[in-house]
């Protein structure tokens, strides 16, 4: 099988950042891979190692079937980025940052010229092509910079976090795109902190954390791997949320920021009469107590004990460096 | 919709190179900031040196305006070189650098498709420089060989030149810290024959003055546009500061461009 990305034990320190710390990931051709994590669990650091920006400090890297560490020029053939902010230029119009790089993606002029008119079109952008690019929108500029990474019609796009500062519009728009894309045949790598990204965009999660893998595979299957339902439970009061993890025993946790406490159970109707009685012997007033399907916001929390909007611990508050 | 095809070759060396000049001399004349900023201090200093303090400089043997603005063309490109520097900086800090560096193109290219573009700019705005210099009554005392070749020089110090400030840009860390850095235009422009004649600095500054490298490129330039008589009153004849300069540009060049080509490539 055409495998799109293979790493072993992939490395990456800086100091004593541990940005990769031994990561796994096998992922065949034909796919889009969302890769999962919070602030600061390497996600960056793993698209510019395989995009060649960066020297792994150990393990091995084949990306499209190519050693990175002994053929970085084929790789670059074989990909197209587009990095976590847009690297358009903006004193030049759409239609210029396009040819340039279809140009250097190795076009001559006429086909630079077919590829960037065809980019514009499919990213929507044909009206917007001649105006400086410094004129257009946040959402513009990252379409036209996934648009970049296109011309040179890649067969493994490499995107860290897309949508990342976009308004839901926006988003929207380069999620059709993306799929569109995915659509026609081209392997997508996207980066992204959203669950919910995730879950729209990719054929197989792989969920990192402090620059391991923590869990991957399809939606379904992360939420299967869970196995259990979940008993949500929404308290009246944040002074009672860890009186309810008491009151509901060991396997019970906290998510800091929405006043709810997430329990997961495997005899699900029996368990939650248990947790109505239990929080209310405790007399913890409650919003709302409810079983359901695990999403994968749980099984985010259940495998890293944190969301995915929480950094938690050292390395992951930091700032993010490129 | 149509589909996009896969390009059957990658980029030559020189569809690189030219591409991403071409590319880059776009956004520096688009830039007011960059392009706009070099002539207009580039002028104002000139105006200044000549109106406001050359009255107190006396040069034997030349007027001081005809002293003074080849002096200006020459050091200009340490000016411009410091804007070109900071949009290196911003380069790399929007990601665009990124990209390139993804893409199956030679660093060489790069790099040299971008010293190109810096050093035209860098002729450019002398070549400007030149005109405001005739408008406030420099004359010329040349043929056009010499007006050429001085030209020529001009843009080989430029080239030189442009890896180190490219070099800067990239090491800077930002466009910020590459402002910051463009300074030294300040002591190698003035601690040089640019504006003032070394005979009058004192010891140690003048040993600087007369070994680096703008006194060697601005003393030929002087005597490529003012007949090659006027550099013995430097103290050598034109070929040796041609010599010198060339020398120097080659030195600059080895050192700055492995310099250049490693931190592009720093991973
Ligand atoms: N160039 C660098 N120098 C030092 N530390 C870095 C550098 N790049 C990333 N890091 C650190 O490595 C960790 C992972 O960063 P990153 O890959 O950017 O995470 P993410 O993209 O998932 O937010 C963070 O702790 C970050 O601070
Ligand atoms: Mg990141």
């Amino acid at each position: 099988m055409e495998m799109m990305i293979e790493a072993e034990g992939l490395r990456k320190e800086y100091g004593d950042v541990k940005a990769l710390a031994g990561l796994d990931l096998a992922v065949p051709s034909g796919k889009v891979l969302a890769v999962l994590g919070p602030n600061g669990a390497g996600k960056t650091t793993l698209i510019r190692t395989i995009a060649t920006l960066t020297r792994p400090t150990a393990g091995t890297l084949r990306v499209v079937g190519i050693d990175v560490a002994h053929h970085p020029k084929q790789v670059r053939r074989s990909i197209g980025l587009a990095g976590q902010y847009a690297a358009v230029e903006p004193a030049l119009t759409g239609r210029e940052n396009l040819r340039m790089v279809a140009r250097l993606f190795g076009h001559d002029r006429a086909a630079a010229r077919a590829a960037a008119d065809a980019v514009l079109e499919q990213m929507g952008l044909a009206e917007a092509g001649d105006r400086l690019v410094r004129t257009y929108s946040g959402g513009m500029q990252r379409r036209l910079d996934l648009g970049a990474s296109l011309v040179g019609a890649p067969r493994l796009l490499l995107l860290d976090e897309p949508t990342t500062g976009l308004d839901p519009r926006s988003r929207n728009e380069l999620w059709l795109a993306i799929e569109d894309l995915a659509a026609r045949g081209t392997d997508v790598l996207l980066t992204t902190q959203y669950l919910d990204e995730a879950d729209r965009l990719a054929d197989i999660i792989a969920i990192i954390d402090h620059g391991k893998l923590v869990a991957s595979g399809t939606g379904d299957e992360l939420k299967t791997q869970l196995g259990r339902d979940v008993i949500d439970v929404s308290v009246k009061h944040d002074g009672d949320l860890q009186r309810a993890v008491d009151a509901l025993g060991p396997e019970a946790t906290v998510e800091v920021g929405n006043s709810r406490v997430w329990l997961p159970v495997t005899r699900g109707a029996d368990e939650l009469i248990a947790a109505v009685q239990a929080l209310g012997a405790a007399g913890i007033p409650l919003d709302d107590i409810g079983l359901r399907r695990p999403t994968l916001d749980d099984v985010f929390l259940a495998l890293t004990g944190h969301t995915t909007e929480q950094a938690d611990g050292d390395a992951s508050s930091g700032t993010s460096i490129r | 919709m149509t589909a996009i095809l896969a390009p059957t070759h990658t980029a030559s060396w020189t569809t690189t190179a030219f591409t991403f000049a071409a590319r880059t001399l776009r956004k520096l004349l688009r830039t007011p900031q960059v392009f706009g900023i070099a002539i207009v201090q580039s002028v104002l200093f000139l105006l200044m040196f000549r109106y406001v303090i050359g009255g107190a400089i006396g040069v034997p043997g030349v007027a001081y305006v005809d002293f003074l603005v080849p002096g200006f063309v020459v050091s200009g490109i340490l000016f411009t070189g410091g804007g070109a520097s900071v949009a290196v900086a911003e380069d790399v800090a929007s990601g665009q650098y990124d990209r390139m560096r993804s893409l199956p193109i030679p660093d060489s290219a790069v790099l040299a498709g971008r010293a190109i573009a810096d050093a035209s700019l860098m002729v450019l705005v002398g070549l400007v420089t030149l005109i405001v210099g005739f408008v406030i009554g420099f004359r010329m005392n040349t043929n056009a060989g010499d007006l050429v070749f001085a030209f020529v020089l001009l843009a080989v110090y430029a080239l030189a030149f442009a890896f180190v400030f490219g070099y800067l840009g990239l090491v800077s860390g930002s466009a910020q810290a590459a402002q910051g850095l463009s300074i030294l235009a300040v002591p190698f422009s003035f601690i040089s024959s640019a504006f003032v004649p070394i005979a009058t600095m004192p010891g140690p500054v003048q040993a600087f003055a007369k070994a680096q490298p703008l006194t060697f490129m601005v003393n030929a330039w002087r005597g490529l546009l003012l007949g090659g008589n006027v550099t013995r009153t430097f103290g050598h004849n034109l070929g040796y500061y041609v010599v010198g300069s060339l020398l120097w540009a080659a030195a600059i060049a080895l050192v700055f461009v492995p310099l250049a080509m490693r931190s592009y490539r720093k991973r």
